[in-house]
């Protein structure tokens, strides 16, 4: 019995990780409903997917735990290569009704672009305490952060539209993963709503949780933490679908010096005259407390929390703006305490009782606040009526086209959040050049390498060169690197907006690269993900032959910013691997004309299948093998050429080797692998002398036989 | 000899094409991807191939990709350089 109509598009998934007691029954339980139903195991180690044994369902298995968020991740990529738009995910330990499908499936019809959250009705079971206060708490959060509303954020049971896994990244993998998916989902403009479900909690010993205390709650702050800060920065977050709600858009038109202008901008936004009134209100009333340094923040808060108009509260509470606000506020207190005003201005009253003043501000604020909250409010009300009545005719027709506009998903830029980063980072050269921006980067780095995600990434190549490090020392390199990966991207846009003369290039082997130019067959760079090759590559001027750069081009490709900053034509010909037979009849042409050609030789590109296994610091990985390949058929010499920093404006950048290949070599990639191992060496031996300029931040000793796909029966 | 059936022949010795008898590449048979199966190195090669054994030298690849198509365009090629 399969749901009506649009039944193929969606996937029902049961994430499961040691749940073999319930799992047979759950997953039969969605198969009465639905017939496309996907079971994730997450490396689950009591042998739960073998009790699916002649069920028609389809099984991907994780080798080991990666966590609920990696096997919703797995499901969604599962789902989109199958072309399917929607997916229900429900829980295998099975406190989840699977009679309660059907309610999902016309949730997802009505609203295709909604993430629908099952809500437990606790108020019939008997639920532990627990449990009740951590769904408060995990709704004010999500209010927090988002202003969405949800009953239930922490259940498991709820329908998701596929279009967010497209579109969106997420930190987490685990459970916190569940709040991170409401959060930026919100921001990307998704409805988050409500569906009610039926709750059964199995008696104490039945039910097996894997939500482990300390390292889940931690974890859980960390990102309650980022992404609450996150949401008071009034830059816009990446919408996927377009909410005729967004009132940061506008910041810059908006002032208290034009007060009737910016209501008629807030009121465009789509607030009543009501809330803006109640937003300035509150504005004015939080600004006029002595808390000092902090009303931006506060007002941010307060106003995420209600919904209200962040800009027209904050706006308005500079109304409140020292020195006459905290000076009237300070009189009236001060008139409290004493019966009379306080006259005398000198070091003795405003210094030495300091503290008495600052009570009184207190004091004064609390009878004032309110008081020019209500008159702001007043005003704000007022003029906001008058403006939306004469607007409203204008409005009501666009408010048609609004709505056409947000059901036609209009997909918008991805690299948002990147940009802005990067823009800043410009900036900061642009001000105070390579230093200032380089003071940025200490916090900045700091505070990335507080999300366990980041580390990860740091620790697949940090724990091979480092073995036994312990934990402050893994962080240490950790940061050490990340750090110097963040001053060669300044040192790559200092050159880009200061010109080249802002970082001296000192090469060791010029003389043998002239004399491997002069041979006329073509020069091999092979290069490696170490240093910063745009910042070298200007040293290579003197050969004066043309540069051709296998590459792959991508549309927010941070190398970009290198070029686009300096305002120049890039300065070598990019050939791309996604070309026909790869880029190869290029790079012949390139070599047989004398050229030099530089490649990349530690990571594969695409989906190139050239590649050979090799042993690399003590595992083994896969390397391209093409660069060799050229060589032995052109007779072009292969030069490893690595670039590194070595001060604050400084780089080397060395031949490390010359690398012959033979002609005829052949077919088959074994015939390489001395050549490649060469390689290899010569990158083992950058990494021994300069270990955190080898930015790599993926496993490449991963092993391939990960994320297989199964099917039980077909 | 003709050019076809030479080409055919030294294809199968220099890319070492295994079980492949120069009677079983049809002369309309895409070089690449699905037909005879070469791979993007295996162009590379074909490049040197045709220089060692024709004595003609591709170096400018828009006209390479055409030629490149299959066994008749190629020896088409090499004939029109020769000739």
């Amino acid at each position: 019995m399969a749901a009506p109509e649009r039944g193929a598009d969606i996937l029902v998934v049961v994430p499961v990780y040691n749940h073999a007691a319930t799992l047979r029954e759950v997953v039969e339980g969605v198969l009465r409903h639905h017939d496309r139903v996907l079971v994730v195991d997450d490396g689950s180690t009591d042998g739960g997917a073998e009790t699916l044994e002649g069920l028609p369902v389809d099984l991907l298995q994780h080798p080991r735990n990666l966590g609920k968020g990696a096997a919703l991740l797995s499901a969604a990529d599962w789902g989109l290569q199958r072309g399917m738009t929607h997916m229900v995910s429900i829980d295998a330990d099975g406190q989840h009704d699977a009679d309660d499908l059907p309610r999902f499936f016309a949730a997802i019809t009505e609203y295709p672009q909604a993430l629908s959250v099952g809500h437990r009705d606790f108020k019939q079971q008997s639920i532990p305490g627990s449990s009740r206060f951590g769904r408060q708490f995990s709704n004010f959060w999500l209010r927090l952060q988002t202003g969405s509303r949800l009953k239930d954020s922490q259940s498991g049971f709820r329908a998701y539209p596929l279009l967010i896994f497209q579109h969106l990244n997420f930190w987490t993998h685990r459970y916190n993963f569940e709040i991170e998916v409401l959060v930026r989902s919100a921001w990307a403009g998704l409805q988050l709503r409500d569906v009610d479900i039926s709750v059964y909690y199995p008696p104490g010993d039945e039910r097996i949780s894997h939500f482990r205390g300390f390292m889940d709650n931690w974890r859980l702050t960390l990102l309650n933490t980022h992404l609450t800060l996150r949401s008071i920065v009034p830059w816009p977050h990446r919408k996927i679908i377009e909410r005729p709600m967004d009132e940061c858009a506008r910041v810059k038109t908006l002032s208290v010096i034009h007060p009737l202008r910016s209501i008629r901008q807030l009121l465009q936004e789509n607030s009543s005259p009501q809330r803006l009134a109640v937003a300035a209100g509150v504005g004015v009333l939080l600004g006029a407390l002595p808390l000092l340094f902090c009303h931006t923040l506060a007002i941010l808060f307060v106003c995420g929390f209600f919904r209200l108009n962040k800009v027209a509260a904050v706006s308005s509470s500079q109304l409140c703006m020292p020195p006459l606000v905290p000076a009237l506020c300070i009189e009236v207190g001060y008139f409290m305490r004493n019966g009379e005003f306080l006259t005398e201005l000198s070091l003795e009253t405003l210094g030495y009782q300091a503290v008495d003043r600052l009570y009184e501000w207190f004091l004064g604020a609390l009878a004032l606040g309110p008081l020019s909250a209500g008159a702001v409010a007043l005003i704000v009300y007022l003029s906001a009526a008058r403006i939306s009545r004469e607007t409203g005719r204008e409005k009501r027709s666009s408010s048609d086209e609004k709505s056409l506009r947000a059901a036609r998903q209009k997909w918008t830029s991805r690299s948002i959040g990147a940009s802005w980063q990067h823009q800043s980072f410009y900036l900061m050269i642009r001000l105070g050049g390579g230093r200032a921006a380089y003071a940025l980067l200490y916090p900045v780095v700091f505070y990335y390498l507080l999300l366990p995600s980041v580390r990860r990434k740091c620790n697949h190549y940090l724990d091979r060169r480092f073995p036994r490090s312990g934990m402050w020392m893994r962080f240490r390199n950790s940061y050490r690197m990340t750090l110097d990966l963040g001053k060669v991207l300044v040192d790559r846009a200092l050159v880009g907006i200061l010109g080249p003369e802002q970082v001296k290039v000192e090469l060791h082997g010029k003389q043998e690269l002239l004399a491997l130019l002069a041979e006329n067959k073509g020069l091999i760079l092979v290069n490696a993900h170490v240093g910063c090759w745009q910042v070298a590559m200007s040293a290579l001027g003197f050969m004066e032959t043309p540069v051709n750069l296998l590459m792959q081009r991508e549309e927010d490709d941070i190398d970009r910013h290198y070029f686009e900053h300096a305002g120049i034509e890039c300065p070598y010909r990019i050939i791309d691997p996604r070309g026909y037979l790869g880029g190869a009849l290029e790079m012949v042409e390139v070599l047989k004309r004398g050229e030099v050609l530089s490649v990349m030789g530690d990571r594969m590109l695409g989906d190139d299948r050239n590649g050979v296994e090799v042993e690399f610091m003590g595992g083994r990985v896969t390397m391209p093998f093409s660069a060799y390949k050229l060589a032995s058929a052109t007779g072009a010499p292969i030069v490893v050429l690595f670039s590194y920093k070595t001060g604050p404006d400084s780089y080397e950048l060395k031949l490390y080797r010359t690398i012959r290949v033979p002609g005829g070599l052949g077919r088959g990639s074994a015939v390489f692998l001395p050549y490649v191992r060469e390689f290899a060496e010569t990158l083992e031996d950058f990494c021994a002398e300069h270990p955190f300029q080898f930015f790599n931040f993926f496993d490449m000793w991963q092993d391939n036989s990960f994320n297989q796909t199964s099917s039980v029966q077909r | 000899m003709s050019v076809k059936e030479k080409l055919k022949k030294v294809l199968i010795e220099d890319l070492n094409l295994e079980d492949v008898e120069p009677e079983e590449i049809e002369d309309d048979m895409a070089l690449f991807g699905d037909g005879l199966g070469l791979d993007s190195l295996d162009a590379v090669e074909l490049v040197v191939i045709v220089q060692k054994h024709f004595g003609v030298e591709i170096k400018d690849m828009e006209e390479g990709r055409p030629a490149f198509q299959s066994v008749n365009t190629l020896a088409q090629y090499i004939e029109q350089r020769l000739a």
